[in-house]
């Protein structure tokens, strides 16, 4: 398989705060193009720094992590903040969207920050037919003038999956999205991003601590397994 | 919507602390304006509280004290001028018109005013505002007397009322009066704002007449005086004025003249320009003025701190705002400027708003004002200085943005795309909290944790909460995280070592009931005894945290005989709680007291295959004193029981003697503390680092030194191959 259909690789990625030891000491780790993956990351395993460096948030103190064949420990700040905008899309566990802002507004975020994700809208051509595209597809067009502060949990995280979506993003990083989440509304929630997802060849990385979700995702990665400094790494 | 409009949206969200922020800002402004147009009103009164007078001229002597006197009421004259003088004055050819004053009488501490009707044609205060009347008319009769407002008020005297006028100028009821010859009330004046209002006015024939009789400056005696009733007005002779208001016929000649008054050779006269005095006169109280400032820019300071204060607090909750903004791609600098501009925002509607406030108040409070305190504030648009102060405003508004903007920065360089401290701790509770049917336990340290799943079978019938100081983490310098305060805080009961060994004050939290401290009900080591028995170290002994309140060594894991009483304190605090595993825990604390017996000789055959001899314990920190009193080894410490003391040279001396007097044949580090001191000390002393010793506490799990009985067997091991020769 060649580099071209990798989304994300990691190698020799190394990171530690203060010099006090690493907490993250990950020696390879790819995630190929349209392809669904479980991370499994209990609190302490170094998922948070993971996503950060991956993001692009934090600088790379050593290794390389490439997105897109974009080697972002050779990118400056400015530069990961235009790649995370044009090519990633993020869900947080919990609040997600800016409460005073309608449903709306709040998935048409993304296109509105940057003018690169605004061009790669697809078949719908404009941002609003685009969002309204998607709330149809997650269910929630009824609630798209409404006050993001007056959703429901479930509710906002679907909100929340249509802002990471729009724009076909490459990437969709998933930071423990159903962990707020009732058990049934988790499958449904989940079967509705893949589809999304699946639609418009985005890969996901999906971190959760929750292995009953494991058998809905192509392939299933244990943070533990891949990070050799898990050990002493942050409560 | 960009991102000024996100921006607008948030701050309308946070809208009262917005609408308070902008108003406190404003009302700084609308004080600084305020003072300063009321600084300028106050000088601008002052300057005109004469007007159109070119000179006043009396006798020579002090500029100021003329001023005083013609101008303020204050003080007197020394001497007076000739009628003739001004009566030259007065048809002098550069001469518009002339008032004449006479003073030196009052009345109830109120000037008294000779002066005739030019003053009230003539005289000008406030540019060009004349002397009028709110009652009756000007003095036309010899004993006729007009008041100034502010004697009429405070007197209360109406028209026909009989006034008499005290000789000389005195607060209280007169010594000498002019009673003999009373004046009756004719007019009274409108109010002026100037010190008009505070005298009372005669006609100079008047003044002339009440000192008729006299002779050498006292009264004539008691029937001697000439009746009042049968003086006419043209029958006196007016002798002598105290001074005159003079106006010119233009500006050129006011100069000529005042030099040709000033070089008058018959008598001795002086001309002073009135607005050059006023001047003068001002800048001597010019530091009230400058008090005025001073407090108003203290003013804007607290508005802007208020500024910084709201902004920076709401930082606080607008963490996840920032997160979401960077997820969606915005850059630090995106985010610190939002913030920057948001201040300036603030800052300039804020001062936007205290402009327009400062001319709504003083359109309200400028008749007010002026009818109360005599002083007019003139509505006119901002003066250079006044957008000085508003350009000073807005920049200080951007410095201001600077501090919450680093902030942020700073935090969204720490928080990443992390939101966890975001998640309000009751939504992360109420689920947990309904699904919890078992009994959590937490734990301050991992030992404890362990000491509870041996007692409980292994976790059985409870859960085990992760220990609350990572291991290999130094307990005493450890600070709670958010994430271990919500542990400690959602468990059914809470463990802890006790005797100050945790020192995070949040360890006692929640219900006593629920707390159990292993160290009670021990028979614990004294330290200071045990400090006693050993030389050296007593007087080096600096431990911060044991000093006062904590005398008891709370590090019970290094004793295998504590460890089991511990174990079943453990027991009877948690079988309570769990009836029906009672009978089951009770055999796994009866195995686990066994296996400690069996360890316990292992450590005791491991200790005897040093030669006794060697058996001495060298460390950092005095924290294996029951290891060392279990297993027969002598103890030299280098510093006290805690690791944040700091070892004085003077004590790292003593405890290098100390050590060599011993006899130790080697030192040992610490898995918690730095190891730079071990080595310095082992380096003096020239014996070396045996190893490193877990004293504070376990490993972690799946290591050697991770639970209970491994960490004997690991230091034995540790202790047996560095000491052995």
């Amino acid at each position: 398989m060649s580099q071209s259909d990798h989304v994300l690789t990691i190698s020799h990625l190394q990171h530690s705060y203060d010099g006090r030891g690493l907490v993250l000491d990950v020696p390879s780790f790819q995630l190929k193009r349209g392809e669904m993956l479980f991370l499994h990351g209990p609190s302490g395993s170094g998922k948070t720094t993971l996503l950060s460096l991956l993001t692009g948030i934090l600088p790379i103190q050593k290794g390389h992590i490439k997105i897109l064949g974009h080697a972002l420990e050779k990118q400056s700040s400015s530069e990961r903040d235009a790649l995370r905008a044009v090519h990633m899309g993020y869900i947080f566990q919990v609040f997600n969207l800016l409460p005073f802002l309608s449903v709306l507004e709040n998935i048409l975020l993304p296109v509105e920050m940057n003018q690169t994700r605004a061009q790669r809208l697809g078949a719908s051509g404009s941002a609003d037919g685009e969002a309204r595209r998607l709330a149809e597809k997650l269910g929630i067009a009824h609630l798209l003038d409404a006050k993001a502060g007056q959703l429901s949990v479930g509710q906002q995280q679907r909100v929340a999956a249509a802002r990471a979506l729009i724009g076909h993003p490459d990437l969709i990083v998933a930071d423990e999205p159903t962990s707020a989440l009732d058990s049934d509304l988790r499958e449904s929630f989940l079967n509705t991003l893949f589809e999304q997802c699946r639609a418009q060849n985005s890969s996901v990385l999906f971190v959760s601590h929750d292995r009953s979700l494991m058998p809905l995702f192509d392939r299933t990665v244990a943070l533990a397994e891949i990070n050799k400094a898990m050990k002493g790494a942050e409560v | 919507m960009t991102l000024l409009n996100i921006l607008c949206k948030s701050l309308w969200n946070r809208r009262l602390t917005t609408v308070l922020t902008v108003f406190s800002i404003a009302l700084s402004v609308l004080l600084l304006l305020g003072i300063e147009r009321v600084r300028l009103g106050a000088r601008e009164s002052f300057s005109n509280t004469i007007s159109q007078t070119d000179l006043i001229v009396g006798a020579k002597g002090g500029t100021l004290q003329l001023l005083l006197y013609s101008v303020f009421r204050l003080g007197s004259a020394t001497a007076n001028i000739s009628y003739d003088a001004f009566e030259k004055l007065r048809s002098h050819a550069a001469v518009k018109w002339v008032i004449p004053y006479s003073l030196g009488d009052s009345h109830r501490g109120f000037r008294v005013v000779g002066t005739n009707e030019d003053f009230y044609t003539n005289y000008r205060y406030r540019q060009d505002r004349t002397v009028t009347f709110a009652e009756g008319q000007a003095p036309t009769l010899v004993f006729d007397v007009a008041l100034g407002s502010e004697v009429a008020e405070a007197l209360k005297y109406k028209i026909g009322d009989s006034v008499a006028v005290a000789h000389g100028v005195m607060d209280g009821p007169a010594i000498i009066s002019h009673d003999d010859k009373p004046f009756k009330v004719v007019g009274i004046l409108k109010k002026t704002g100037t010190p008009i209002d505070r005298s009372l006015y005669i006609s100079l024939e008047g003044m002339e007449a009440i000192h008729m009789d006299w002779s050498d400056g006292a009264p004539p005696r008691r029937g001697e005086e000439t009746p009042a009733h049968s003086i006419r007005k043209e029958d006196v002779k007016v002798k002598q004025i105290t001074a005159a208001l003079v106006r010119t016929k233009n500006r050129f000649e006011t100069l000529m003249l005042q030099r040709e008054i000033n070089t008058y050779g018959d008598e001795p006269l002086m001309a002073i320009i009135p607005g050059v005095a006023l001047g003068e006169l001002w800048s001597v109280v010019s530091y009230a003025e400058d008090g005025l400032r001073i407090v108003s820019w203290a003013v804007l300071v607290v508005g802007l701190l208020a500024m910084l204060i709201a902004i920076y607090t709401s930082l606080q909750e607008r963490r996840r705002e920032m997160a979401i903004l960077r997820s969606v791609g915005a850059g630090l600098k995106t985010i610190a400027g939002l913030l920057i501009f948001e201040a300036l925002l603030l800052t300039f509607v804020g001062a936007a708003l205290g402009v327009v406030l400062t001319y709504l108040v003083l359109a309200l409070t400028q008749p007010l004002i002026e009818s109360s305190f005599g002083m007019l504030i003139p509505i006119q648009p901002l003066s250079p200085t006044e957008w000085i102060f508003l350009s000073v405003i807005l920049l200080a508004g951007f410095l201001v943005g600077l501090a919450p903007a680093v902030k942020a920065y700073r935090n969204s360089l720490a928080d990443g795309l992390a939101v966890r401290f975001l998640i309000p701790f009751f939504l992360l509770l109420i689920p947990q909290v309904s699904e919890a049917k078992t009994l959590q336990i937490a734990s301050s340290v991992s030992w404890l944790r362990e000491l509870a799943y041996e007692v409980t079978c292994g976790g059985k019938g409870v859960e085990l909460l992760p220990a609350l100081v990572p291991p290999g983490t130094d307990p005493h310098t450890y600070k709670l995280t958010p994430r271990s305060r919500m542990i400690w805080s959602k468990a059914g009961v809470r463990l802890i070592v006790g005797e100050g060994f945790e020192s995070w004050p949040e360890k006692n939290a929640g219900q006593a009931n629920k707390l159990f401290t292993a160290t009670k009900n021990l028979n614990l080591r004294t330290l200071e005894a045990h400090a006693e028995g050993e030389g050296a170290e007593t007087e080096g002994r600096a431990h911060s945290r044991t000093k006062a309140t904590n005398s008891f060594d709370p590090y019970i894991w290094h004793s295998p005989r504590l460890t089991r009483e511990a174990a079943l304190n453990l027991y009877n605090f948690l079988a309570p709680r769990a009836p029906a595993l009672r009978n089951e825990w009770d055999t796994c604390l009866r195995t686990f007291a066994q296996r400690t017996k069996a360890v316990e000789s292992a450590v005791h055959a491991k200790v005897a295959t040093i030669p006794s001899s060697r058996r001495v314990l060298a460390t950092r920190h005095d924290s294996m004193g029951y290891f060392a009193s279990t297993f027969g080894l002598k103890i030299v410490t280098i510093s006290g029981v805690s690791t944040e003391a700091q070892v004085t040279p003077g004590q790292l001396k003593r405890a290098i003697d100390a050590i060599k007097k011993s006899g130790a044949k080697a030192v040992f580090a610490e898995s918690t503390a730095s190891p730079e001191t071990v080595q310095r000390v082992a380096a003096e002393v020239g014996v070396k680092v045996g190893g490193e010793l877990f004293t504070d506490g376990l490993s972690a799990p799946g290591t050697p030194a991770g639970n209970i009985t491994g960490l004997w067997e690991t230091n034995a091991e540790t202790l047996a191959t560095g000491l052995r020769p």
